[in-house]
């Protein structure tokens, strides 16, 4: 079964997989609607692609409205993580930046904390205690990369990158009995992120990224290097998705997905 | 019985507490455990773990689970601290270096995060529906609380319920919490939880209304900042309000406010017209009418040892002066 046969039955009319993604991007923007919030912050980034992959995980072990509600739990917690990426760290004045870093902070803990409430009121402890473990690894790998004592090579900064930006997808493929899609899915998230440090660099954007360019390093030096690693990375993940031999039904249907993806990432840079 | 001999009495528990607290929070990282631990050993009352200890009394105080949701709630009130230093970048608290200031800002990020993921992990394994839906409402709430107050910073135009409400989630909820997790952990019925949610939540209630007051009439000292703070920052709290709506001084807190060149004798002008207003009574009254229904909800429950113990202790948040 492909992507395009996966279908639901929703009063009456069959959605597609897309559609049904849809429906659970619109559900997880309700959740996490607060209009004050919404009027002094952008809007949050939501990786619709992670949101896509933990929808399709979770459909594969629990009925469609449960897998949404864990689908979206989850990305809950990843957009709590993330709105506290944004934080900054340098000395403000001006009434409206100082606004903005509190409710940085503030916005980014009710996101954290909808992600237990949202659980909890349909009895999944279970994934509570995931997602728990998962941020605390999160955390321990994002304050060791960037406050460690021992200087990272090129080599181990990427593969640091790798395991934070799939803590979460990770640990709930582990836990879910999918712990063979992490290469995968690490590979994928990880180009992907690659993609978006590249583009900080390019537009000198100094916001929450992993890579600045060290001392003595050219900005064009670094953009060169993370476009090598791209297309290594991107080679490395098609030659892994070619080479699945006798993939589940759940594992072809999610490197179909990422693969276009991935395709369509990488043409769009 | 005095509130130090609660203390007494409740050492071996609070020890106990505090040990699995620093086992809890050793994390596999230098910094994040550092960061922690220090938090950890800065102190505090552990008002909220006490209270969960004592109100367990109404059930079976030796259970395994009271001593998990005393640290649980302590780890989630550490986590809120860490952030709260963010938002009002403070540079200390308890007299020592937040975490923002010894490391920064990202730093207080992944520590906070750290140590709430903890305390999630550690109450998931508890097999009770009724203490998840309360504790992840609390926890929401108190997260909208923190929004409401930044929503609220500079409006003058706030009435008296929007202050309560904003008070009622930022640390009552917490503390009403406290109460009733004790009493479930404890095996206690929903009749009596019940009951001692309403009692911490009335004693939070006035808990931070003293705190507010404080802020005003207390020394810089006392309070390991200088007096006036939540002023300064545009935070209308209960003691301005009154000063602003039934003691005259609305103008002249909202030209100071709106004066981003105020200087610190203005404002020391301001804050002693606000202690010698009227406006400090008034808190302490509505205060003391918050600590009176916490005491009638205690009438309503057993009266053993430990009841003697919780009125001992909202006698002590109606008289504490840190």
């Amino acid at each position: 079964m492909n992507l395009e046969d996966l279908t639901y039955c929703l009063g009456g009319t069959v959605l597609s997989i897309y559609e049904e993604a849809e429906l659970v991007y619109h559900q997880l923007l309700h959740e996490m609607n607060h209009p004050y919030v919404q009027k002094n912050m952008p809007k949050p980034t939501i990786d619709r692609d992670k949101l896509m992959i933990y929808y399709l995980m979770f459909r594969h072990s629990e009925t469609t409205a449960m897998a949404r509600t864990c689908a979206i739990s989850v990305m809950l917690a990843e957009i709590g993580l993330n709105t506290h990426e944004t934080m900054t760290v340098s000395p403000i004045r001006d009434k409206d930046v100082v606004k903005k870093r509190q409710l940085t902070v503030l916005s980014g803990d009710f996101y954290s904390a909808l992600y237990y409430y949202t659980l909890v009121r349909h009895s999944k402890r279970e994934v509570v205690k995931w997602v728990a473990e998962a941020i605390q690894n999160f955390n321990v790998q994002k304050s060791r990369f960037f406050y460690g004592k021992a200087s990272l090579n090129w080599a181990q900064k990427i593969d640091s990158i790798r395991i934070i930006e799939s803590a979460l997808v990770s640990k709930i493929a582990t836990q879910l009995g999918y712990a063979h899609f992490i290469p995968i899915l690490s590979n994928f998230f990880l180009i992907k992120r690659l993609l978006v440090e590249k583009r900080k660099q390019e537009n000198a954007d100094r916001t929450s990224g992993y890579l600045l360019t060290e001392s003595g390093e050219e900005k064009a030096t670094l953009i060169k290097k993370l476009e090598t690693e791209i297309k290594t990375k991107g080679d490395q993940f098609v030659d892994t998705v070619n080479t699945l031999e006798n993939p589940t039904v759940l594992l072809s249907q999610i490197t179909e997905f990422l693969h276009r993806r991935e395709r369509k990432i990488i043409e769009g840079c | 019985m005095t509130l130090s001999s609660i203390y007494i009495e409740q050492k071996r528990n609070l020890k106990s507490v505090e040990k699995r607290l620093e086992v809890v929070l050793q994390a596999p990282d230098p910094i994040l455990k550092e960061a922690s631990l220090e938090l950890l050993k800065a102190g505090g009352k552990r008002i909220r773990p006490l209270l969960t200890l004592l109100c367990a009394q109404y059930g079976d105080p030796e259970h395994d689970q009271v001593r998990e949701a005393a640290v649980m709630l302590e780890l989630i009130h550490m986590a809120s601290l860490v952030h709260d230093d963010v938002v009002d970048d403070s540079d200390l608290r308890r007299g020592k270096p937040t975490v923002k200031a010894k490391w920064d800002n990202r730093v207080a990020m992944f520590t906070g995060d750290y140590i709430f993921a903890k305390a999630i992990e550690l109450i998931s394994d508890f097999n009770n529906e009724e203490v998840h839906l309360s504790i992840s409402k609390v926890i929401r709430d108190l997260s909208l609380g923190e929004i409401d107050q930044i929503k609220d910073l500079y409006n003058y135009h706030q009435n008296l319920r929007v202050y309560l409400r904003r008070i009622k989630r930022k640390t009552a909820l917490l503390m009403a919490l406290s109460c009733q997790l004790g009493a479930l952990a404890s095996g206690c019925s929903s009749s009596v939880s019940k009951k001692l949610y309403y009692f911490g939540y009335y004693m939070g209630m006035s808990y931070q209304i003293t705190d507010d007051i404080l802020d005003f009439v207390g020394s810089e000292k006392q309070l390991g900042k200088p007096a006036g703070g939540d002023l300064k920052n545009g935070n209308i709290s209960l003691p301005t309000y009154f000063a602003m709506n039934v003691f005259g001084l609305k103008d002249t807190i909202i030209s100071a406010l709106e004066d981003d060149s105020a200087t610190d004798l203005k404002w020391n002008q301001i804050i002693q017209a606000i202690r010698t207003s009227g406006a400090i009574q008034a808190s302490e009254r509505m205060s003391d009418a918050y600590l009176q229904k916490s005491r009638d909800i205690l009438d309503q429950l057993p009266q053993i040892k430990v009841t003697q113990s919780l009125k001992e202790i909202a006698d002590y948040i109606g008289t504490r002066n840190y």
